[in-house]
């Protein structure tokens, strides 16, 4: 009885849900048709995308092209990161006197600091590399602490009677106890890196793909910079998913 | 901060644990944060001084801060950004608000909106900004724009988030207890979903300062300005000095949200944007 009602229910949600995106989707194209506008209309978009993403593939090879930077930053976020984390997590006075700086850093826009790298690095992939860098470790670091925090002193006390030494207390119970909060750092860092790698593109200096983003605009192709823009999103969104499927697969086989 | 004469009182009256304990509260909030901060900027002038050659010391950066409030270069620039912040952000609130509370109460809302929110929440604003500034300008308009779509899809979805998580227990006991459908919003939800605005609030606002910064820097204007007119001149200590002062007003603008929250929603605190 309450298995068919929440059938129905969740068969409802998944009709408004498709309703709803199928109404803007046909918003907008009527929108672009009926108006004088600059906008592309949605057919446009997916055309352009279509063509440069899949037929031609400059847009994929130039997205492939930034991702190196983007995965050197976050690699090196996640090595900074979850360490840090852990510390700040295990170590109630660490995080009472660093926590106010981690969070301010973390609310810091960090692309102000895009100039300076310019001084610093110079044109390099260094400066792209550090900036994503940036853009993806306090979120880590955040949740890994978070994480740590909450890990059961009773489990840790418990192991620690058992005779557990520190590889067991911190490699496993606080590990293991942490690694969903640590997980969903390492995803939203690994969509903070995908912003990061758009922000270099734009403010340090222009690869393959922040060439696209701003030829495509200023030459008011609006259906190309639309479709760029999509293929930022999905990459953002792909490199999410991939992250959550590789802790996944992690859990499984560490348990 | 009413215990703040509590311990005072109290201790005229000789009774010494209520003195220790707010003594280890004051570390907690100033001594070990000091000391933090402290260490860090130590670090960042030895570094500087010693070691590290480009990096320009704190001392200097400092020195360079007050020099861009002497000049007044400093309020020429937030004088210019301030309005742009003020009008995008508000404008993400007054969207973002009632959506995430809307998406939060209702599962039909929430699936109707969930989608077309999910998608621009993960979509990159920066890689908009040619287009946005092709479309609209380097007018107002675009600083609104950029600031509003910076900030108002997290205050939306972490205010959903926050209004799903309203314990349903707090729900049956005001139904049980003989409140009206309209009752429990107005005496359960809305008192429970306070503490999360706030929250969205603050998050919201270190986004919508996140907007501002990257608007200007594609601009060339106000803080953007400053920032490149200080990278060809190579003065780092200037442009260090200006990225310290945009950090303290996110940090700022959050933290007067925060004191909002204690004196207005102080039943219970949710972290979220800035602790």
């Amino acid at each position: 009885m309450s298995d068919t009602r929440a059938l129905t229910d969740r068969r409802r949600r998944v009709l408004l849900r498709v309703a709803s995106v199928v109404a803007l989707l046909l918003a907008w194209y009527a929108y672009t048709t009926a108006a004088r506008t600059l906008l592309a209309s949605p057919v446009a978009v997916a055309a352009s995308f279509v063509e440069h993403f899949v037929v031609t593939g400059t847009l994929r090879r130039a997205i492939a092209d930034a991702l190196v930077h983007a995965a050197l930053g976050y690699a090196l976020a996640v090595a900074v990161g979850v360490p840090l984390g852990f510390a700040l997590g295990l170590s109630e006075r660490l995080a009472a006197a660093y926590d106010p700086a981690v969070d301010a850093l973390y609310a810091a826009p960090v692309v102000a600091l895009a100039p300076l790298f310019v001084v610093w690095f110079g044109l390099t992939p260094l400066a792209k590399t550090v900036l994503v860098f940036l853009f993806a470790v306090f979120v880590i670091i955040v949740t890994t602490e978070t994480g740590v925090r909450e890990t059961d002193r009773g489990a840790v006390d418990a192991a620690r009677v058992f005779g557990a030494g520190p590889c067991v207390v911190y490699g496993e119970v606080y590990l293991r106890s942490a690694l969903p909060s640590i997980l969903t750092g390492l995803r939203l860092g690994a969509g903070r890196a995908i912003r990061g790698m758009v922000a270099a593109e734009l403010f340090l200096y222009a690869g393959d793909l922040g060439s696209y983003l701003i030829d495509t605009a200023a030459t008011f192709r609006m259906a190309d910079s639309l479709a760029g823009v999509l293929a930022l999103s999905l990459t953002g969104v792909v490199a999410m998913a991939l992250v959550a499927a590789l802790g996944r697969a992690a859990t499984r086989s560490g348990s | 901060m009413d215990h703040a004469s509590e311990p005072a009182t109290l201790a005229a009256d000789g009774s010494t644990p209520a003195t220790t304990e707010p003594m280890t509260a004051m570390n907690e909030r100033v001594r070990y944060p000091l000391f933090g901060v402290g260490s860090l900027a130590l670090a960042w002038e030895l570094l500087a001084r010693l070691a590290v050659d480009g990096l320009t010391p704190l001392s200097d950066v400092l020195a360079a801060g007050v020099g861009l409030v002497a000049s007044g270069e400093l309020f020429v620039a937030l004088a210019a950004s301030l309005p742009k912040l003020a009008l995008g952000y508000g404008l993400a609130v007054a969207v973002g608000v009632p959506l995430g509370l809307l998406m939060g109460f209702s599962s039909t809302a929430d699936a109707l909106a969930d989608t077309p929110v999910t998608t621009l929440f993960v979509t990159s604003v920066a890689s908009l900004l040619p287009l946005l500034i092709a479309v609209f300008g380097a007018g107002i308009g675009f600083y609104v724009v950029v600031v509003f779509l910076f900030a108002v899809f997290h205050v939306t979805l972490t205010l959903r988030a926050g209004v799903r998580d309203v314990d349903d227990a707090l729900v049956e006991t005001g139904r049980v207890f003989g409140a009206s459908r309209l009752g429990v919003y107005r005496h359960v939800l809305l008192p429970a979903s306070l503490p999360h605005v706030a929250a969205a609030l603050r998050l919201g606002a270190v986004r919508a300062v996140k907007g501002m910064v990257v608007g200007e820097l594609w601009v060339y204007a106000g803080f953007g300005s400053l920032l490149h007119g200080y990278q060809r001149y190579g003065q780092t200590d200037s442009a260090l000095a200006v990225v310290l002062v945009l950090m303290a007003l996110s940090v700022g603008i959050a933290g007067g949200l925060g004191a909002l929250e204690r004196r207005y929603a102080p039943w219970h605190h949710v972290e979220g944007g800035v602790r």
